[in-house]
């Protein structure tokens, strides 16, 4: 529904623990899912977002107002002071944040946000064991020993050059 | 990813696990298409090996639609193109920091990743031989970014049809036709970076879709002649320019440019002001001139111009440009009194925002300000930066001895803004 003219619309998004938060349209429609149930009618009532908690939906809202605030002074320059603002807003997470915000980019979809967050949940991998990736992701090892050792020797030639070292 | 033995995998203390369990449950929850997503972002090499991880991890890294590769062997190429079980690929990059021991097998690398509809390509070589064929007719692709290797197609045989944005960062041409067989057969390229070797001559572009071009050229670059045909372009930016010849075509679309001219000691200064280099910015002037006087067209402003160049160019060039709205002379500093009084008056006739950086005080600058604030006569806003290592009396003189000029536009404002980098 358009507001009269000069004021812009908001929006209320309620997180799965039943948080509720105000949110400026224009800023909250970087969301692609945001935007559908808008399109769809929702607008005027509560926007209900099941797969997101209070905690990681105020970060999801304070990312939509910093992108939506970036002047439009020239194409070039916008993008690159929205890229600095991507880079600042995940440097700041710690691993766990950074789990929740990439279930809540996926499910808001918002593209450029999950690009931003997945890079650096792949660059903080790159750097760890197996045994940190594994205990962070909530992988079980369910390989037999020997499932394992044919699983190396399939790909011995990534693996080359590595130190062994312990779970760190 | 590092790897570390296994002795039957370590079990996590159970305060731990509460506080943690709830992303960990979640996060094994992601589709495959999320843990994929994520495994692009790392070099192939490293995501391969997570299919240490568990089961489900095994294959993940085989439907990556992209490879990434980063001074690996053959082998590790190789056997990364073979295993993959994706068809699909996206995204190929191929990185070599030192020499590639085998320069020949690429060649079936490029045709493998063509085959399969690749849409953006990286490419680093460090080599100067020529690309081949294969690559310059590709209909999928849509950004390539070559660096460190030649370039040498032939009139007529390129055919890129969907390139969109094209980067060549010290590419060799091995003649100066090169560049524009490339660009002739990319009909709807809309961006071109290009960072130039040394030994290009004459740079011509000509582009009848290209929105934005950055040209980049090395302080002993032998270039002397630019030709830029590009009718649709609206972002200009040139660095480390010097040019005895400009030739350049209607820029009517231009809203924003960003030039940078610098007189190479071996040159002497006259070059600057060659006919052909005023004409260039004539064209820029040009452009401001129009809109404001021909409203039917639609153009856009051409509202802000950075110019960095010595100050026989800008005086130059001031006289010219009566319609510019912004200056921003942060780059100029020199200790030339009475240049500005040469400049007429009506330049300042429309300028609203002026910005002048690391002002100390000096008695040339305190000239030039009074100058500037006694005939801008629509002036909004002007901002003075100086230094933060600025001495109390001297930064207490700035502001008084400024604040005293007069002003032709009431409505100004005038700021000091501290610079702690100087």
């Amino acid at each position: 529904m358009a507001a009269e003219t000069g004021t812009p619309t908001t929006l209320t998004l309620k997180s799965n623990d039943d948080e509720l938060f105000s949110v400026v349209e224009s800023a909250a429609i970087l969301s692609v899912t945001i935007r559908n149930m808008v399109e769809d009618g929702c607008a005027g009532g509560v926007i209900p977002l099941v797969n997101v908690d209070g905690k990681t939906l105020a970060r999801v809202i304070t990312y939509m107002n910093g992108i939506s605030a970036i002047p439009g002074v020239g194409a070039a320059a916008e993008e690159e002071k929205k890229k600095s603002y991507r880079d600042k807003f995940v440097s700041d997470m710690d691993f766990e944040t950074l789990a929740d915000m990439v279930l809540a980019a996926n499910y808001l979809n918002m593209s450029c946000l999950m690009d931003a967050v997945s890079a650096k949940i792949a660059r903080v991998m790159e750097k760890k064991s197996v045994g940190w990736v594994r205990r962070k992701f909530g992988i079980e090892n369910d390989y037999t020993p020997e499932e394992e050792a044919a699983v190396k020797e399939e790909h011995k030639w990534t693996f080359e050059g590595v130190e062994t070292d312990d779970d760190n | 990813m590092a790897i570390a033995e296994q002795h039957g995998g370590k079990r996590l203390k159970h305060a731990q696990q509460t506080t943690l369990s709830l992303s960990i449950d979640r996060l094994s929850d992601l589709p495959d298409s999320v843990l994929t997503h994520i495994l692009s972002f790392i070099p192939t090499k490293f995501s391969v090996r997570t299919s240490i991880l568990g089961q489900r991890w095994r294959h993940l890294w085989a439907y990556v639609p992209k490879l990434d590769f980063r001074q690996d062997n053959q082998i590790t190429i190789n056997s990364a193109m073979l295993l993959r079980k994706v068809q699909t690929l996206k995204f190929l990059r191929l990185y070599y920091y030192t020499h590639p021991s085998d320069c020949s097998d690429q060649t079936t690398r490029y045709s493998f990743a063509i085959a399969r509809d690749v849409k953006r390509l990286d490419i680093r070589l460090l080599s100067i031989n020529a690309l081949p064929r294969c690559f310059f007719t590709c209909k999928t692709l849509v950004y390539m970014r070559l660096a460190a290797c030649g370039v040498n197609p032939s009139s007529g045989t390129v055919c890129l049809p969907s390139l969109k944005k094209l980067l060549l960062c010290y590419v060799y041409f091995k003649s100066d036709e090169s560049l524009q067989n490339l660009l002739s057969g990319c009909p709807v390229l809309e961006d071109l970076s290009i960072g130039l070797h040394r030994d290009m001559v004459y740079c011509n572009v000509s582009s009848p879709k290209m929105k934005r071009l950055w040209l980049e050229f090395v302080s002993n670059s032998r270039c002397d002649r630019l030709e830029i045909n590009a009718p649709a372009l609206k972002y200009l930016k040139m660095v480390n320019s010097f040019f005895e010849h400009i030739k350049c075509g209607v820029l009517n679309s231009l809203t924003e440019a960003d030039i940078n001219l610098v007189n190479d000691n071996n040159k002497p200064d006259y070059l600057l002001h060659s006919r052909s280099l005023l004409e260039f910015i004539d064209r820029l002037r040009r452009i401001i001139d129009s809109v404001v006087y021909d409203r039917t067209t639609s153009f856009c402003n051409l509202t802000r111009l950075e110019l960095t160049a010595d100050i026989h160019f800008i005086s130059m060039f001031l006289k010219n440009a009566h319609n510019l709205k912004f200056i921003d002379l942060s780059e100029f500093g020199e200790e030339t009194e009475g240049w500005m009084e040469k400049v007429p008056t009506c330049v300042l006739s429309h300028v609203e925002i002026i910005k002048l950086a690391n002002i100390k005080g000096k008695k040339h600058e305190l000239g030039y300000i009074k100058y500037l604030l006694k005939n801008a006569k629509v002036l909004e806003r002007m901002e003075i930066s100086y230094p933060g290592s600025l001495a109390w009396e001297e930064k207490i003189h700035l502001l008084h001895e400024i604040s005293s000029f007069r002003r032709a536009s009431e409505e100004c404002e005038v700021a000091f803004v501290v610079d702690f980098n100087k």
